[in-house]
């Protein structure tokens, strides 16, 4: 097994006073490859962070089991294996940026030596290098959870466990933490990246999981979830009115782009032959592409969210 | 190393605390107070700057030691920083030893600044310091060590107000432990004789620590007797930390 994470019927519920379940996490079963980036999406209230808790051991199943790097979860000995970003963490905020990745960094066990390098090296990446002197009292929300990022990264981990990281951050902070994360999965980090923003985990993760109310709704890489069964569409430059009549008869739908292209969607590849040859037949059109049809992110989340169980 | 990393951060954030600072200048004018007792004949003035002193350092330091280590631990799960702690490679053991450590420093901190008060105010009246007197502050500091101990292993069960309601029932009740002996051990049921003696070795004594008799009769205290006193206070401490680990470890955090 390569797998980094992998849980087998993990569940957890709580009973109330009258001995009822509340179920908050209903037999998930999910795996994580390495140098692989799994989104894990859902709506307030899913079970995300719960599931976090799991396999950190801060939370202990109902039921089933969860591994990490083959080790049960909550195992000390992997912990220097694992970065861990909560969701609007707090630190000790008497310390400043330097003090904070010492003190998480003599937690990881490493030498001073090694902690001076690393966190020189991590607030220059995070962008806090002129904040360093500053105590945390005086961050702002985002640069809190920039400080959060560089904490988890301090021992150099190979699993990064991200908790909505770029919450609290404005645009441009976002696509820095985004572009961070991207560069750290070129570097071949297998990360669990929990987020509300859609687009930015299609942008990021190979594969998403999205749960509802403790129940896995659909698991897959972006390309099965997305891309819409037989659907293509084709950009075609320098149309006219006549070329664009005869398309019609094989297309699903037209859209005008702009006065040069024309978007022509088709429901198989026979049609979408024909609509090639047709193109290729006119000396003044152009076939500019021609890509499987994808929905959003957004759009598959607000269907199976609110369409309730799916397989 | 993690530990003393654990240890510092949080001496740091303890004396970071107002209600120490408080606490510590309450203390201090309590103690003073007793330069007001002025219409006492000499002797006898010295036996009460001495009685109030140590009656001071010994409540003000309950005070202290219960409120860093009932909160010591449940602040940390309450700002959240408790989930980066554990994710990091440490046993929660280690947490709850490294936390415990750094409070320890800061009980000792006040420990010292009040005794330092109390040991020049005696220095004043009687241009003298028996040693007896500096034990008698040695020995304060360790009881409040199983007091912090006991303060910590309450809150990782129980609530706040329940682990101070705890914390000072038990020390009350470990303050008069051997009253209830004596009590026990004039008592006509066997049964009750040995209910008393076992109960005896389920509660702290903290009688052991309380040589104030002593200190008001300038009389000495063998060594011996002193080192078994902390030996004693070390390993009920460290007893009690294990209890704490062992109940945060089932805890979720
Ligand atoms: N101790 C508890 N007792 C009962 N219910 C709990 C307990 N802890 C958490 N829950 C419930 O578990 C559910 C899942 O919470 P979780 O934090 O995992 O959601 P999430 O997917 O991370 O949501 P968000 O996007 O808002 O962060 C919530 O409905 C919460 O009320
Ligand atoms: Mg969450």
């Amino acid at each position: 097994m390569a797998d980094v994470v992998r849980t087998e019927g993990l569940t957890k519920y709580y009973l109330n006073f009258w001995g009822n379940k509340a179920v908050i996490l209903n037999d998930l079963n999910i795996s994580i490859s390495d140098g692989e980036t799994f989104g894990f999406v859902g709506p307030n209230g899913a079970g995300k962070t719960t599931t976090i808790k799991l396999l950190l051991g801060l939370y202990r199943p109902s039921k089933g089991k969860a591994w990490i790097y083959d080790r049960p979860a909550g195992d000390v000995a992997v912990k220097n294996l694992i970065g861990y970003l909560p969701e609007g963490p707090y630190y000790y905020d008497f310390l400043t940026p330097e003090e904070l990745l010492s003190f998480y960094g003599k937690l990881s066990g490493l030498d001073s030596a090694k902690i001076k390098r690393r966190s020189d090296e991590l607030l220059e990446i995070v962008g806090l290098s002129g904040a360093r002197k500053l105590q945390l009292r005086k961050f702002s929300k985002g640069m809190l959870q920039r400080v959060g990022l560089a904490q988890a990264l301090i021992s150099d981990p190979k699993l990064l466990i991200l908790d909505e990281p770029t919450s609290g951050l404005d645009p441009l902070g976002r696509i820095e933490i985004r572009d961070l994360v991207l560069r750290l999965k070129k570097e071949g980090k297998s990360i669990l990246y929990c987020s509300h923003l859609l687009n930015e985990v299609e942008m990021v993760c190979d594969r998403v999981a999205v749960i509802h109310k403790g129940n896995l709704l659909r698991m897959g890489t972006m390309e099965e979830l997305l891309s819409i069964e037989g659907e293509l569409e084709i950009v075609v430059r320098g149309f006219n009115e006549e070329l664009l009549s005869r398309i019609k008869e094989a297309a699903v739908n037209i859209s005008v782009l702009d006065s040069q292209e024309a978007l022509v969607t088709v429901d198989s590849r026979i049609h979408a032959d024909k609509v090639i040859d047709i193109i290729r037949g006119n000396d003044n059109a152009v076939l500019v592409s021609m890509a499987d049809r994808r929905r959003s992110l957004e759009d598959l989340f607000v269907s199976i969210v609110k369409g309730g169980k799916e397989s | 190393m993690k530990a003393i990393a654990l240890a510092m951060t949080t001496f740091k954030e303890a004396i970071r605390k107002k209600v120490l600072l408080v606490l510590l200048v309450f203390a201090f004018i309590f103690i003073g107070s007793s330069l007001l007792f002025t219409y006492f004949s000499g002797g006898e003035e010295i036996r009460m700057v001495k009685d109030v002193g140590l009656t001071g350092m010994l409540v003000f330091g309950l005070l202290i030691a219960t409120f860093l280590g009932m909160s010591l631990i449940p602040t940390e799960i309450e700002k959240r920083i408790i989930y980066t702690i554990l994710s990091k490679p440490v046993r929660r053991l280690e947490v709850v030893v490294g936390k415990y450590l750094g409070a320890a420093l800061a009980v000792l901190l006040m420990v010292l600044l009040m005794g330092l008060v109390f040991m020049g105010l005696v220095f004043f009246k009687e241009h003298s310091l028996a040693p007896v007197t500096v034990l008698a502050i040695v020995l304060t500091f360790f009881e409040l060590l199983v007091v912090l101990a006991m303060a910590v292993t309450f809150s990782t069960f129980a609530s706040t107000t329940l682990s101070v309601v705890l914390t000072i029932f038990f020390y009350i009740l470990g303050s008069s432990s051997d009253s209830l002996q004596y009590l026990g051990g004039r008592s006509d049921s066997p049964l009750l004789k040995a209910a008393v003696k076992g109960f005896g070795y389920l509660i702290p004594n903290f009688e052991i620590f309380n040589i104030r008799s002593q200190v008001l009769h300038n009389e000495a205290v063998p060594w011996v007797y002193i080192f078994k006193a902390i030996i004693y206070g070390l390993l009920l401490s460290a007893a009690l930390l294990i209890v704490a680990g062992m109940f945060f470890q089932e805890k979720e955090v």
